[in-house]
Parts: C-alpha cells; sequence; structure tokens
C-alpha cells in the first residue's frame, strides 16, 4: 500500500516537470542543455557550436517555440546534434543501464529492508514466546537446579 | 541457511552479467578500429550508416554506394578552421572528378546545426552531398579532429592510401587525386 502510495507521489511530481513550457526561458534552457563538443552545460560554455545553439535557442524562443519543440528540434531534425546535447543518458542501448540499474537499486534495497524488518520481528516475537513458555514443572526445575548449584 | 544461500547465488549472478555486459559492450565497440587500421596499411570495412542530408531532404545511405561507386569521405563541421582552408580544395576537386560516375564525394557535417551548415557549404560553393552526424560517425571511424577524410572502394571497404592512410588535416588535391585513384584501383 505504501509503494503505491509512494508510485503515485513520484507519477504526480514527475508528469508536471514533464510538461512543456510555452514561455521558455533562456537560461533556463541553456541551463538544460549541453554543449555536444566540450559535454559541458551549455550557459558555462562558450565554444562555437555553443554559440550557434544559443542564437538558435534566442531565435525559436522569439518565435514562440515551447521548450520540447527546441530540445526537439536540436536533437533530431534539422539539427541532428543527437541526443547527447540533453545531457541525460539514452533510454536505449548500453545506456539504458543508467536508468536501469539505480531504479533497480532502489527496488532490490526496498525489497531487502522489507524483509530484514520482517526476518526481525518475526524472531524477535518467536524469543517472546520462548522467554514466556516455561512450564510451571519447568521452572521449577530450572529453580531446584539454581538453587543446588548455589549450595 | 538455503536463504542466505540463494541471496549469495543472485548477488554473484548479478555481478557475473554485468561483466559479461561489460565484456560485450568492449568486444562490439569498433570505436577507432577504422582510422587505426587504415593507417596502420589495412583495409577495413566501412560502418554502414544512413544520415539525414545537410544540403537537401532525404537521407544518404552508404549501403547504396556498394558496388556503384568509390567515396571520398570528409569529416568536417562549419566553425573548425582547418575546414575552411580545404574547403575550396574539395569543392574544385569533386567538380574536376563529377564526370566520372565511379566517384561519389560525400561530406559529413558533425556535430553543426542546419543553418551554419548550409551557408559554409555554400559560402565554398560545395555542391555534392553532405549529411549531418550526431557524432556516433566519428566514433565509429576514430575521427580525432577535423577535417579527416577517408577513401572507401566499391565493395564498401575504407582503403589505406599508401603512405598516408587516410587524411587527417586540410586535404590537398594531390593527397585526394592519389586516394581516390587508390580506391578505384583497389
Amino acid at each position: 500500500m505504501k509503494l503505491v502510495l509512494a508510485a503515485a507521489v513520484a507519477l504526480a511530481v514527475a508528469v508536471p516537470a514533464a510538461a512543456c513550457n510555452p514561455h521558455p526561458s533562456q537560461a533556463g534552457l541553456e541551463a538544460q542543455l549541453v554543449c555536444p563538443t566540450c559535454h559541458t552545460p551549455l550557459d558555462e560554455s562558450s565554444s562555437p557550436v555553443a554559440q550557434q545553439m544559443k542564437a538558435y535557442i534566442r531565435t525559436r524562443i522569439a518565435q514562440g517555440a515551447t521548450d520540447c519543440q527546441i530540445e526537439d528540434e536540436l536533437v533530431g531534425p534539422p539539427n541532428n546534434l543527437g541526443p547527447a546535447v540533453l545531457g541525460v543518458p539514452a533510454t536505449h542501448g548500453f545506456d539504458l543501464l543508467a536508468w536501469v540499474l539505480p531504479l533497480g537499486g532502489i527496488g532490490v534495497a526496498a525489497v531487502a529492508i522489507g524483509f530484514g524488518a520482517w526476518v526481525w520481528s518475526r524472531n524477535r516475537a518467536e524469543d517472546e514466546a520462548v522467554a514466556s513458555g516455561l512450564s510451571p514443572d519447568l521452572e521449577r526445575r530450572v529453580d531446584e537446579e539454581l538453587a543446588r548449584f548455589d549450595a | 541457511m538455503p536463504l542466505r544461500r540463494l541471496s549469495q547465488a543472485a548477488a554473484v549472478a548479478v555481478v557475473a552479467a554485468l561483466l559479461a555486459l561489460l565484456v560485450w559492450d568492449v568486444a562490439n565497440n569498433h570505436a577507432g578500429k577504422v582510422a587505426k587500421e587504415v593507417d596502420t596499411g589495412h583495409p577495413y570495412t566501412a560502418p554502414l550508416f544512413t544520415r539525414p542530408l545537410v544540403n537537401g531532404t532525404g537521407t544518404f545511405s552508404l549501403l547504396s554506394m556498394r558496388g556503384k561507386a568509390a567515396l571520398v569521405v570528409n569529416f568536417w563541421q562549419s566553425y573548425c578552421a582547418p575546414c575552411t582552408h580545404e574547403a575550396r580544395t574539395l569543392a574544385a576537386v569533386s567538380r574536376e572528378w563529377s564526370h566520372n560516375k565511379n566517384v561519389v564525394f560525400l561530406g559529413i557535417d558533425v556535430q553543426d546545426l542546419r543553418g551554419p551548415a548550409r551557408a559554409f557549404l555554400k559560402r565554398f560553393g560545395i555542391t555534392y552531398r553532405n549529411v549531418s552526424d550526431d557524432g556516433s560517425l566519428v566514433g565509429r571511424f576514430g575521427v580525432t579532429g577535423y577535417p579527416e577524410t577517408f577513401f572507401i572502394d566499391r565493395r564498401g571497404v575504407v582503403v589505406p592510401v599508401p603512405h598516408v592512410g587516410h587524411i587527417i588535416g586540410p586535404a590537398t588535391r594531390q593527397l585526394l587525386n592519389a586516394g581516390i585513384r587508390y580506391a578505384l584501383a583497389t
């Protein structure tokens, strides 16, 4: 139930984040994109291709393009700079591991913690049952043995 | 206890799987192989690609040239100074060979925006086909800088031009003609 709730919260946060901004800012887009030749954020790069990209973003914003449109046009046609300019690993091929491993790790860790908690609580219950489960006869015999040991 | 063994086996399996993935990636990674092989005198099959045209619509496929023509493949960028030094020579030599249907010039424009790329082609009078590359072909051919020029024969093999391999830096008329003649002869 908690897991479902957590997934719903994650989705609620992720969906607005993925929506397109109809009025993107130059600075916002430059912070999201990466210079494909020097591999630094666009707003920190002054390489020739970075300057070309900044000029393109400026023009497209003035023309009323959304941030999604501008990103798509830089990655694919007409500019075909490739997904490297997005600054996030690709969701296919070997790069997919960059997405799968952390999420998989979180999932495995959650299962391991849950399982550990279940084992721990079960052992504790068994210990308590054992501790309080002595019969009167056994208790008397233990007392006798202890008294004889003390003597 | 079986649970403990099971988790240990799972951990070993995960590590083995990641190791296998790494080995597979290294084995299938041909980055740099073309340039290295050609520069040491060994012909190497050109990696196949299909890329969108910069000067025109549609795409260009390397496979479509197989058995038809030898290719001069030039990697360039619009903001690369040495590329501007060779651009007029490339344009002129391509015009001189334009009567020969067995020779095709192809430009590969790497990580350039379309506007500046088209302006570059117009400025230097380049009329042969140019495709845009997102950087992946650079890795597959082993290009380390711009410009670089390879020669591919009709079988689709990148040929090592004697004493040159492939052209690193601005191409000269002599080197281009030597490469074309060598690619046509193989």
